[in-house]
């Protein structure tokens, strides 16, 4: 939970969108142009280059110098930042539950200490 | 990599039970953030109701101290409770949701939790519960790269 918020936030709302995933799918096998990405989709160019945008604000890719093709890499760090900060949630919700679990049976059986495996009378 | 954004749990108790363990502030300070850390009763501000607002500190066994801001969103006793929150209360429009269901199994009662991120659409969320695990699971080649 310690990562930025901000930055999580755009990481999330960028990878929401099916295409935008499909389009970081096919940069992990390799740096594309606009065209290239264009391809699978049934999308213009232009389409295609605002998704591209959103991907770059969130910091998943980045665009080459080259100014005419320009080819776009994946970038894939915010990714990793991503994943720890939802096995983090997860995480804390988890022991939360441990917690929850272990005073549910302190309730239910009040007389019952933790190191007596016998029935309760 | 999986899906760890959904956690699921059976508790030997019948469900009326659970949904007052987990709702309730006596109960709630006592198993809210595992069993290392403390909320003192007196620090969690905690009356149950629609649209309130719930405030706690949470002791860390580092001794430092974790403030907490939640806001209760859906109460329907004993199938689901909904609530936002988060451990950056300056940031009160970054309150994440967080939906609690409540079935009952063999064995006791099932929660499942779903925790999203702020800021989304239930559109966004359908689709990232719809792709997110085979989005990830193409990416951990990448991610093991830079691991």
């Amino acid at each position: 939970m310690k990562v930025s918020e901000d930055q999580l936030s755009r990481t999330f709302a960028a990878l929401a969108d099916p295409t935008r995933r499909a389009m970081l799918a096919r940069l992990a096998r390799g740096e594309a142009t606009v065209g290239q990405l264009a391809e699978p989709f049934d999308m213009s160019f232009a389409a295609v280059s605002k998704h591209l945008r959103v991907l770059q604000a969130a910091g998943l890719v980045t665009r080459g110098r080259d100014a005419q093709y320009r080819p776009a890499q994946l970038d894939a760090r915010p990714l990793a930042s991503a994943s720890a900060w939802i096995e983090d949630y997860a995480r804390f919700w988890a022991d939360s539950f441990d917690a929850m679990g272990s005073y549910l049976e302190r309730i239910q059986n009040p007389h019952k200490t933790s190191n007596t495996e016998g029935e309760p009378s | 990599m999986t899906d760890q954004i959904t956690v699921t749990r059976t508790f030997a108790a019948p469900r009326e039970l659970v949904w007052d363990v987990l709702t309730t502030r006596e109960h709630f300070a006592v198993w809210f953030g595992t069993e290392a850390v403390d909320v003192p009763l007196e620090t969690l501000n905690w009356d149950l109701g629609v649209g309130n607002r719930w405030t706690a500190v949470m002791h860390l066994p580092d001794g430092t101290t974790k403030e907490w801001l939640g806001e209760f969103v859906e109460i329907d006793r004993p199938n689901r409770f909904v609530m936002k929150l988060t451990d950056e209360p300056e940031n009160p429009d970054d309150l994440a949701p967080v939906t609690m269901d409540l079935a009952e199994v063999d064995g006791g009662t099932e929660i499942t939790l779903t925790q999203v991120t702020p800021g989304w659409s239930d559109e966004d969320r359908q689709a990232l519960i719809g792709g997110y695990n085979a989005f990830l699971d193409s990416m951990q080649g990448v991610l093991d790269r830079i691991g």
